[in-house]
């Protein structure tokens, strides 16, 4: 008999386009998470950056999701919008914040714009942690170098030590651990097929349930 | 047979493959980062009078009191040159500069007799980190300290040396309370400043500038403007 290890929390995620389709993480990992016995509520705006989210914003302008629950996701069209994390926690009222951003911070095909990645991530984890609500920041996964992004393993990597620095106090949890440079399938370098979406959230689920804030909750 | 018996199986991976593909052209290419890297600039009363700072286009003012020398850090556009001006109503400098990406630059207004004048700084940090505190120390002295450093009180420990005129250097640090003191020429000078409890993921500045007497320090932190 297995173990529900996140039951009684709520979990919001936000997120880029990785969770702006329905078949991508909105729906492997918000179900996985859910069958851990979370609460679960996704939004995904395509093409936000972390600072999108302090405020409303009609981001990326490439479409969005939002699904609460079991609920069939809800898709928001080109013209997506963010809504203000603030207003999302004290709304939702979650034990834990996951954020899913990473490619959409990392310049693929120009020089890594470090200083304005800092101000981004920092006014995002600051946000959240002025709320008093633990998080989580789930950093790029491999994806394959090319397609339409210009993706490359090394800006990963160097995004992915970046992140790993600069996201505290919220804790970070490396997709990069989870699978070997090119070993999920992608539609385009950087969104994956069904099953790396599958194998993604399989990997962050177990990072979940591995976070001390979680573990302290389990006893 | 065999035919049937392949189609079969490779049908429903098919049909996954083409609504794969379907969902992938539904993507749009969007940016994943900006064009260029954000510049920041930013504002320090070096004086010991109360001054102001007008922006050259908005003129949108900020107050530079003695008790709070120094503005936050303003992003701006590396393509604009940034114009205002310096004045507290009897003296006025006007300011104009350029900042590239990446670069966060200070600008310091320091008394030169009876009239003012300005030091920009500028640095280009690769030091973010949210684990440490980032402390810098910027030697605007001039003549008075040509070669700066900081001391830790009662530690005996050295954070900076060799810190030459109108330049800063800058390093991570543990969070933790400190009482620091300036050093000219590797001699202890002016009085103690007590920065209190650093935090993780912070930076700030110490800055030396110029009196009638010897040089004195005074510490700020770098917020950046929302």
């Amino acid at each position: 008999m297995t173990t529900a290890l996140l039951t009684g929390l709520t979990i919001l995620i936000i997120g880029d386009s990785h969770l702006a389709t329905p078949t991508f993480l909105t729906k492997t990992l918000h179900d996985d998470l859910i069958d851990q016995g979370a609460a679960v509520h996704s939004i995904g705006v395509c093409g936000a950056n972390p600072g999108d989210w302090l405020n409303a914003s009609t981001a990326g302008k490439c479409g969005g999701s939002d699904r609460v629950g079991k609920s069939p996701a809800t898709i928001m069209g080109q013209s997506a919008s963010t809504t203000a994390i603030k207003q999302l926690i004290a709304t939702d009222k979650p034990n834990l914040v996951l954020v899913v951003i990473g490619d959409n911070i990392a310049n693929y095909k120009q020089s890594f714009s470090r200083a304005w990645a800092w101000q981004q991530v920092t006014s995002l984890t600051k946000e959240i942690a002025s709320t008093g609500t633990a998080c989580a920041w789930v950093g790029p996964a491999w994806g394959t170098e090319g397609g339409k992004y210009g993706k490359t393993y090394a800006r990963a990597t160097q995004v992915s030590s970046f992140l790993a620095t600069n996201v505290a106090p919220c804790a970070y949890i490396n997709s990069l651990d989870m699978s070997k440079p090119g070993a999920w399938a992608t539609l385009d370098g950087q969104h994956f097929t069904n099953l790396g979406y599958k194998s993604w959230a399989d990997g962050i689920t177990k990072s979940v349930t591995e976070l001390p804030f979680v573990k302290k909750n389990q006893k | 047979m065999m035919l049937r018996f392949t189609l079969q199986f490779l049908l429903p991976a098919l049909i996954s493959s083409i609504a794969c593909l379907a969902h992938a052209a539904e993507i749009p290419l969007y940016a994943s980062g900006p064009s260029e890297d954000s510049a920041f600039v930013r504002f320090i009363n070096g004086t010991d009078t109360n001054f102001s700072i007008v922006a050259g286009e908005t003129k949108a003012k900020i107050a530079l009191n003695v008790n709070e020398p120094a503005s936050k850090y303003y992003p701006v556009g590396s393509k604009a040159k940034i114009t205002g001006e310096f004045s507290n109503g009897k003296v006025s400098s006007p300011i104009s500069l350029n900042v590239k990406p990446s670069e966060f630059a200070t600008v310091v207004a320091l008394a030169n007799g009876s009239n003012l004048k300005q030091v920009i700084v500028k640095e280009q940090p690769d030091d973010f980190n949210a684990l440490k505190s980032s402390l810098a120390l910027y030697n605007l002295s001039s003549a008075g300290c040509t070669s700066a450093g900081l001391l830790v009180v009662d530690r005996s420990i050295s954070l900076f040396e060799k810190v030459q005129s109108g330049t800063l250097q800058r390093r991570l640090i543990n969070p933790v309370s400190l009482s620091v003191q300036l050093t000219c020429n590797t001699k202890p000078t002016g009085k103690v400043l007590d920065l209190g409890l650093l935090q993780a993921g912070q930076r700030y500045s110490i800055f030396a500038v110029p009196t009638t007497d010897s040089p004195r320090i005074f510490f700020a932190t770098d917020t950046i403007a929302r």
